[in-house]
């Protein structure tokens, strides 16, 4: 049975919420003001359909939330706003400016470029539609990682190689969220050209993270995930090539899906390692990201990737667990939580071992860096962005790039080289091999359950190895991996645990994540 | 040259070829030649950040075709690799080729060369896409992006050949053939068939092979056998007085005719190929493949072949497969004649020198019917040449033109024998040699005949007659 409540109303009636907020705490979520709580669940859980509302109070006070009795989510932001908006009770417009607002007040670095004009029109243009029900995120704003193009919109990849650099088309995957009512807030800050994992390598300075803006909210996508988190957008699009949509999900509290490689049209995406990323959707529940799924997946005659198609797979109802020797108790307990879900949920589950563990990131930092060095070289000097006061091309190249940026390059470049006797190659034969033996546990498995990450949020510059050693399997073998929130750390900060499918497997995957994600106290 | 002082070229040939779609490889804009620089331009084909790329299943087929024209093996999987290195011409900073998997290995091109039988092995064909176009204006550089993307055959032949002859033989018959099978317009001036020749030295006798250097975008056969004897000399030379030949790229100067330094050879790794990821594996499966054999056009040497056959001279026959336009054109002509030694005849004559210069021209059946007025004996070869090239100057039938200008051959026996009648009156002397025995003065009389009747009266009735007459 649901209730209509205020939000105090819906504290007290939840019994979990024995806070002061002030109204004035709620800025940009007027339009959510009150929202729909069950009681009664008799554990007394709030169960907010409104993830929004609910995802905010809980971090504006999370300390005193993180001392209480857990507090499950139920949430489906993104249908409920369409909702709204389709049964005329929200403007669009009036929803947008609000997510505007909060957009350009963020002290998070969250932003790029805000997209003030381009939201107002398209809200405008779907208050103005009379079929707003066909359009499931009618009305919800969508917040776009920056080497993701939008026709006409400042695309940098938060570097001064691409600082004036406007598309002239657009991401499909982008295109396909509009068209379905999304609203575009802006373009959202990320570690340069997608190379980094802790949001301090952008051009225009380091991200934030909203829990805790003296941490890093994890990258490259860190805007995305500061975005949602800080409440400036409630869905977004990421992009993911070892991690780089999980990880920052992780740190910030969200759920992300790296689909399959080859679900989504990489049409758009400024790729940094072709071969190994996808634009991801992230979101505050797995419910949102999965109906950004269904909405943005599937072929596209500009992609050629997407041109596949994945067998039928028959279910065995066992799950494989991985959890390393070294692992941390916070990641433990994240794994074990979730699994213990699943076995509730009827799953036999066995532990695992996953290939190559120790050698894996060798692995895909070769591939990726060797991919990179490759991809960037087209931004030779001639044809984008910044030029070099003394006229070379060299120079322009060097002091167009941050640092990182730089290694990861030459790095590329030496491991194509004849001088690294064949380090890529070696690489590209270990990545059959762990495709292979991933096959082999999808026989046998119909899920994988990691770690996500070992902690939780860490300061910047603070090695995120760990938590990309559990997400480079998904890229390295273009299988489904979604994150979500399973466990707070020891500051109170949430951490994820992953979900890993077999290729084509991503609604499954998103299937088991929305029913775990339910149940499970963090 | 076959040798220079006691030293024989090896020589490999890479040839690229534009292939003849419509649009570019991997995108969808016009692949024609020309245009507004940068006009026939797209995000995918200027490499612009996160444009991907779509193989032209038409760019797919006619390598195909290339491959099956050229006797190759299609291979069932072949991937697609970025090659990488800095021009300005190459908005990517890398070109999409296929190095490690290529479409077709393992063909052949056979030909004549001085009577003898040659055959030169093709190594392997792959599909790329072409580069930008630079033009310089004094120390300005410009860069025209039209032909990025265009799609490319590129043939790599073994070092089989060993003369410049040679090179030039087997780079004219690969070009009949590829335009043959329709995949290309293989003109080289407008750069859709572009050479670059690979050249080593060694003593005639040796089985070692010599260092090679490699002569860029030559553009017409006449010039790789410039380039090679300029190679054979240069490399030759250097051995001879004590250097050695260095790895090099180099460009002939079309105006010294001479080879001149471009730079050292980029080892292969240089180039840091990697699989191409935006572009999954291709499979050429044989159904497919079969579909395109059977679609192939018939090639020149077994078009020559069959003219051969039906008792065309050899030369006859190879100049009209030497083109397809002639050899299409012929092919009609061949089915609505009953003589198609003679048409072929007139054709080489009269009608190819037109077609070559690209004039207009008689329709096909014009000079089947000029055949057959001659095979039926209404016309002699001379009045048949006439009658074509009036036909083809007035626009008229040959048969129209021969009525009109009398072209027929004289039947008429009363006519003729009049004619004798007169040839005799002025030839007494030559009469009575005949009465007298002299059989052969017979010939003066029949001359004179000839001669009243501009050349039209009918041999053998003549000879006959004027036998008659003398009985």
């Amino acid at each position: 049975m649901k209730n209509r409540v205020n939000l105090t109303e819906a504290r007290m009636a939840a019994g979990c919420l024995k806070l002061d907020i002030e109204e004035n705490d709620f800025r940009g979520f007027s339009h959510v003001a009150d929202f729909t709580a069950e009681s009664g669940d008799g554990d007394g859980n709030l169960m907010c359909d409104d993830s929004c509302a609910a995802v905010s109070a809980f971090e504006l006070c999370r300390e005193e939330i993180f001392e209480r009795e857990p507090v499950s989510r139920r949430i489906t932001c993104a249908s409920k706003l369409a909702e709204d908006v389709y049964r005329g009770e929200k403007k669009a417009v009036s929803i947008v400016r609000e997510y505007l607002r909060q957009a350009k007040e963020s002290q998070n670095g969250t932003y790029i470029t805000v997209m003030e004009a381009e939201a107002e029109r398209i809200a405008e243009q779907l208050d103005r539609r009379t079929d707003c029900e066909s359009l499931p995120l009618a009305g919800v704003p969508l917040s776009v990682k920056d080497n993701i193009c939008i026709e006409g919109i400042l695309t940098t990849c938060a570097s001064r190689a691409l600082e004036d650099f406007v598309p002239t088309y657009s991401s499909t995957v982008y295109s396909r969220l509009i068209a379905a009512g999304a609203v575009p807030v802006g373009k959202t800050n990320m570690d340069e050209f997608a190379v980094g994992a802790d949001g301090s390598t952008s051009y225009f300075g380091p991200c934030r993270n909203p829990l805790d803006p003296s941490l890093s909210p994890g990258g490259s996508s860190s805007g995305s995930a500061a975005s949602l988190a800080e409440g400036s957008a409630v869905i977004s699009l990421g992009s993911d090539t070892g991690g780089s949509a999980r990880i920052p999900a992780s740190y910030c509290g969200l759920a992300a899906l790296k689909p399959t490689y080859g679900a989504f049209s990489r049409w758009g995406l400024v790729g940094m390692a072709p071969s190994l990323e996808q634009i991801c959707p992230m979101a505050r529940c797995v419910s949102d990201v999965r109906l950004m799924f269904e909405i943005a997946s599937g072929h596209d005659a500009r992609d050629m990737t997407t041109c596949v198609t994945w067998e039928k797979r028959r279910r065995n109802g066992r799950i494989g667990v991985f959890i390393p020797s070294e692992v941390s108790e916070t990641a433990r307990k994240a794994v074990e939580r979730c699994v213990a879900v699943l076995k509730a949920e009827g799953y036999e589950a066995d532990r695992v071992e996953l290939p190559f563990f120790d050698e894996i990131l060798g692995v895909y930092y070769t591939i990726s860096s060797a991919e990179a060095a490759s991809n960037l070289a087209r931004f030779d000097g001639l044809r984008y962005g910044y030029r070099s006061e003394k006229g070379d091309i060299l120079s322009t190249r060097n002091e167009s790039f941050g640092a990182p940026l730089r290694e990861r390059l030459a790095e590329g470049a030496y491991v194509l080289s004849e001088k690294s006797g064949g380090a890529y190659a070696r690489a590209l034969h270990m990545r059959e091999q762990i495709k292979e033996k991933l096959n082999e546990l999808f026989g046998d498995f119909d899920l994988l359950v990691t770690p996500m990450s070992d902690t939780e949020a860490a300061s910047f510059g603070e090695t995120v190895c760990t938590a990309e050693r559990y997400a480079v399997y998904a890229n390295l073998a273009g299988i489904p991996a979604l994150t979500f929130p399973a466990v707070r750390g020891e500051r109170g900060l949430p951490v994820g645990v992953q979900l890993m499918g077999a290729a084509g497997d991503d609604i499954f995957v998103l299937e088991t994540g929305e029913a775990v994600e339910g149940r499970l106290a963090w | 040259m076959v040798s220079y002082k006691g030293y024989e070229p090896v020589i490999g040939v890479e040839v690229h070829v534009e292939l003849r779609t419509s649009e570019k490889a991997f995108c969808r804009c016009s692949a024609e030649y020309g245009g507004d620089p940068d006009s026939k331009c797209c995000p995918v084909c200027l490499g612009m950040p996160g444009a991907t790329p779509s193989l032209n299943p038409e760019a797919h087929r006619l390598a195909v075709l290339t491959g099956l024209a050229l006797g190759c093996k299609i291979e069932r999987v072949s991937r697609f690799d970025r090659k990488h290195y800095f021009y300005p011409d190459l908005p990517k900073g890398y070109q999409i080729t296929q190095f490690y998997d290529p479409l077709c290995r393992d063909g052949a091109v056979t030909f004549e060369l001085d009577g003898v039988r040659r055959t030169v092995g093709i190594e392997r064909i792959h599909l790329e896409e072409d580069a930008g176009k630079l033009s310089y204006k004094g120390d300005k550089l410009s860069i025209d992006n039209n032909r990025c993307g265009v799609p490319l055959a590129e043939i790599v032949t073994r070092p089989h050949m060993r003369s410049a002859d040679e090179a030039m033989a087997f780079v004219d018959e690969l070009r009949r053939i590829l335009l043959f099978a329709g995949v290309s317009d293989c003109k080289m001036n407008e750069g859709s068939l572009r050479c670059d020749v690979n050249v080593s030295v060694r003593p005639v006798g040796s089985e070692t092979p010599g260092v090679r250097c490699e002569i860029k975008n030559i553009n017409s056969i006449n010039f790789i056998g410039r380039a090679v004897d300029a190679e054979l000399v240069r490399q030759t030379d250097l051995i001879l007085s004590g250097g050695t030949v260095e790895v090099q790229t180099r460009r002939f100067n079309e105006d010294t005719l001479k080879t001149e330094y471009m730079r050292k050879k980029e080892k292969t790794a240089d180039y840091r190929y990697i699989r191409e990821p935006e572009i999954p594996a291709v499979i050429t499966d044989e159904a497919y493949v079969e579909s395109v054999r059977r679609e192939m056009p018939p090639l020149p040497a077994k078009r020559e072949e069959e003219l051969r056959n039906i008792g065309i001279k050899a030369e006859s026959a190879k100049l009209i497969c030497s083109l397809p336009k002639l050899a299409d054109y012929f092919d009609l002509v061949k089915k609505e004649t009953s003589d198609a030694v003679t048409a072929a005849n007139l054709f080489v004559s009269e009608i190819i020198p037109v077609m070559r210069r690209g004039e207009p021209c008689v329709p096909p059946e014009y000079l089947a019917r000029c055949a057959d007025m001659f095979a039926a004996g209404d016309v002699n070869i001379v009045s048949a040449r006439t009658s074509l090239r009036l036909s083809l100057e007035e626009g008229i039938s040959p048969h129209t033109a021969a009525e009109r200008h009398g072209l027929f051959v004289l039947k008429d026996e009363g006519l003729i024998k009049e004619m004798i009648e007169k040839a005799c009156a002025s030839n007494e002397k030559t009469v009575a040699q005949i009465r007298a025995g002299k059989v052969s003065a017979k010939k003066v009389i029949i001359g004179g005949v000839m001669k009243l009747s501009s050349g039209r009266a009918e041999p053998r009735l003549l000879s006959r007659l004027v036998d008659e007459f003398f009985e």
